[in-house]
């Protein structure tokens, strides 16, 4: 077990108090200021938070869960699938953006085609810059 | 890449889970390799020769086929 996953560990759980507070304050604020969307996300942050609290406290205060998370983390063959979902859901929605973009337009749905279309473009960028970084570095 | 890690496992007495955790992979990890779905890193097929005693050409090697079409470029 070595200590760096240890503080990792430490820092999740702290984190997710902080999401706990967040969503607490989403719902307050949803309900004061009465916007829509608010509640029902803070709700969700809430869950979020109580959930991972709840699970990093079961896996901190075990020996064996703790490494058995931390072997399941470093796991080569974890890491290659993870990297290998990752790039296969980035390219699958760029095709999918890409249609839905052009289906907008069809539409005459100009503004929400648009922002997609940029988000698109934002994304292609960020590929290709990370892309030149990745080159130079390995 | 073939390799003899079940037959080597099986030798030594050893359980996936075991050298799974000697090693610092997880069991599904191992039995990928066995299989013949996942080809270690250098990294980890290093650990388990070291675990086993046994050089890597002794625990892994490619196909026949592949050796030989490798050995005539490198001629």
């Amino acid at each position: 077990m070595t200590m760096d996953f240890r503080k990792k560990m430490k820092l999740r759980f702290y984190t997710a108090f902080v999401l706990l507070a967040l969503g607490a304050a989403a719902i307050v604020l949803g309900v004061v200021f009465d916007a829509e969307y608010a509640s029902p996300l803070g709700a969700v942050l809430l869950v979020m938070g109580v959930a991972r609290i709840v699970q990093y406290r079961r896996i901190m205060t075990n020996e064996d869960t703790l490494r058995k998370y931390e072997v399941a983390e470093t796991d080569e063959r974890n890491l290659m699938l993870w990297t290998k979902a990752r790039a296969a859901a980035f390219s699958l929605t760029i095709v999918l953006a890409a249609l839905v973009s052009t289906v907008l337009y069809l539409l005459h749905r100009d503004e929400i085609a648009r922002t997609l279309s940029f988000t698109l473009y934002a994304m292609l960028i960020l590929y290709y810059a990370a892309y030149a970084i990745y080159k130079k570095k390995y | 890449m073939s390799n003899r890690l079940r037959e080597l496992r099986k030798q030594h007495g050893v359980t996936q889970d075991e050298l799974a955790s000697a090693v610092g992979v997880t069991r599904q990890t191992i039995l990928a390799l066995e299989n013949g779905r996942y080809d270690a890193s250098l990294r980890l097929a290093r650990k388990l020769s070291c675990y086993f005693c046994v050089t890597i050409e002794e625990l892994f090697f490619p196909e026949e086929e592949q050796t030989e079409e490798i050995r005539q470029k490198g001629e």
